[in-house]
């Protein structure tokens, strides 16, 4: 069966490629769903600012629950969270990079499928991502 | 879309304000020096229009000077032409100024433009007008790559005015939030888009093309 890989990407921010994705936490590839007891990432990136002018980002992740998937800071075994956020300064011709949180799969599976709300504001300009997460 | 000003608003505090004059044409140069985020070092200008009706207190031209590995100049400005108006008056700029750049010319222009958030990479030769494959309409984002100094354009189907900037340099600030749509140069190297700015500017009605073309050079080199 022919499965998406879980990413999005944006399309109305001007002179930038910004993408989400669940990746696997050892190959870095993106994933096409998660398994309870899973640890996976869930990732932002922003590629190449190709403008001459700069821009602040606000991208702000966030779960309806933790009752599935939860983000948890890398390399800490802390609380469970439903958001996080990154605001990052594009300048011109320099690259913002990436950024991650861990992605946790608790088990058991109590859902087929979860979602990630992705916002991202600025440079007078919004809007929402939503990555549809399958449990395997 | 007019961007009133409040309170809230993210601002540049500690701004350095100095009114001047080009023939009889008021502005107020205001200037913020070392600006960091992210590892970066900035030093903003502004230039916002005084006293005359439809410019006062409009910001006229911005430009950014970042010190690090590269010493980099980029001004910018909201412009008020189409897609294909912009391009239209591209190939006349172009094709005046290549020639008097020998060793551009018969060389392909290479573009990325940007179509639904994706990079589309194209190398053209003019008249642009006719080259472009893309419905020019559906253009959001263009760059130009070229060793006299990138420019890069953006277009929207609502221009963000700011019309009230002198509220915010009366309280010594300046507010963040910038204009669009906005075409842009790399001044680091030469000024010549200057002339073109100028010709697109969204106050080339209002005020002389003389007078802008000045302001637009004055911020490579203005300390207030």
């Amino acid at each position: 069966m022919w499965s998406q890989k879980v990413k999005a990407k944006a399309k109305h921010f001007k002179g930038v490629e910004i993408e989400t994705r669940v990746i696997d936490n050892n190959s870095l590839e993106t994933i096409t769903a998660v398994k309870p007891q899973g640890a996976y990432g869930h990732s932002v990136e922003i590629g190449k600012f190709r403008a001459m002018w700069p821009v602040t980002l606000k991208i702000g992740s966030a779960l309806k629950d933790t009752k599935q998937l939860a983000f948890r800071e890398a390399g800490t075994s802390g609380q469970d969270a439903t958001a996080w956020e990154w605001e990052v300064n594009l300048f011109p011709d320099r690259i913002a990079g990436e950024e991650k949180r861990l992605l946790i799969c608790a088990s058991p599976k109590m859902r087929k499928r979860d979602a990630i709300m992705v916002r991202i504001d600025g440079g007078g300009c919004g809007e929402d991502l939503l990555l549809k997460v399958p449990i395997e | 879309m007019n961007e009133r000003p409040s309170n809230e608003e993210p601002v540049y505090p500690h701004v350095r304000l100095e009114t001047r004059d080009i023939d009889d044409f008021s502005y107020v140069t205001a200037e913020i020096g070392s600006l960091r985020h992210s590892g970066v070092t900035r030093d903003h200008t502004r230039l916002i229009g005084l006293k005359k009706r439809g410019v006062a207190g409009h910001p006229l031209v911005y430009s950014d000077s970042y010190s690090g590995m590269r010493d980099d100049l980029y001004i910018y400005a909201r412009h008020r032409v189409s897609q294909k108006d912009f391009f239209s008056r591209l190939d006349s700029f172009l094709e005046a100024t290549l020639a008097k750049f020998p060793e551009l010319t018969g060389k392909p222009l290479l573009f990325s433009f940007q179509v639904n958030g994706e990079f589309v990479d194209a190398e053209l030769s003019l008249p642009l007008l006719s080259n472009i494959e893309l419905p020019l309409e559906q253009i959001d984002f263009a760059r130009l790559s070229i060793n006299v100094g990138d420019i890069a354009v953006e277009f929207n189907s609502a221009p963000v005015i700011s019309s009230e900037e002198t509220a915010f340099t009366q309280r010594g600030a300046l507010r963040r939030k910038l204009e669009s749509p906005l075409f842009g140069f790399d001044a680091s190297r030469s000024d010549v888009w200057a002339s073109f700015l100028a010709e697109i500017h969204w106050a080339s009605e209002l005020i002389s093309k003389k007078i802008l073309h000045t302001l637009i050079r004055s911020t490579a080199t203005v300390k207030a």
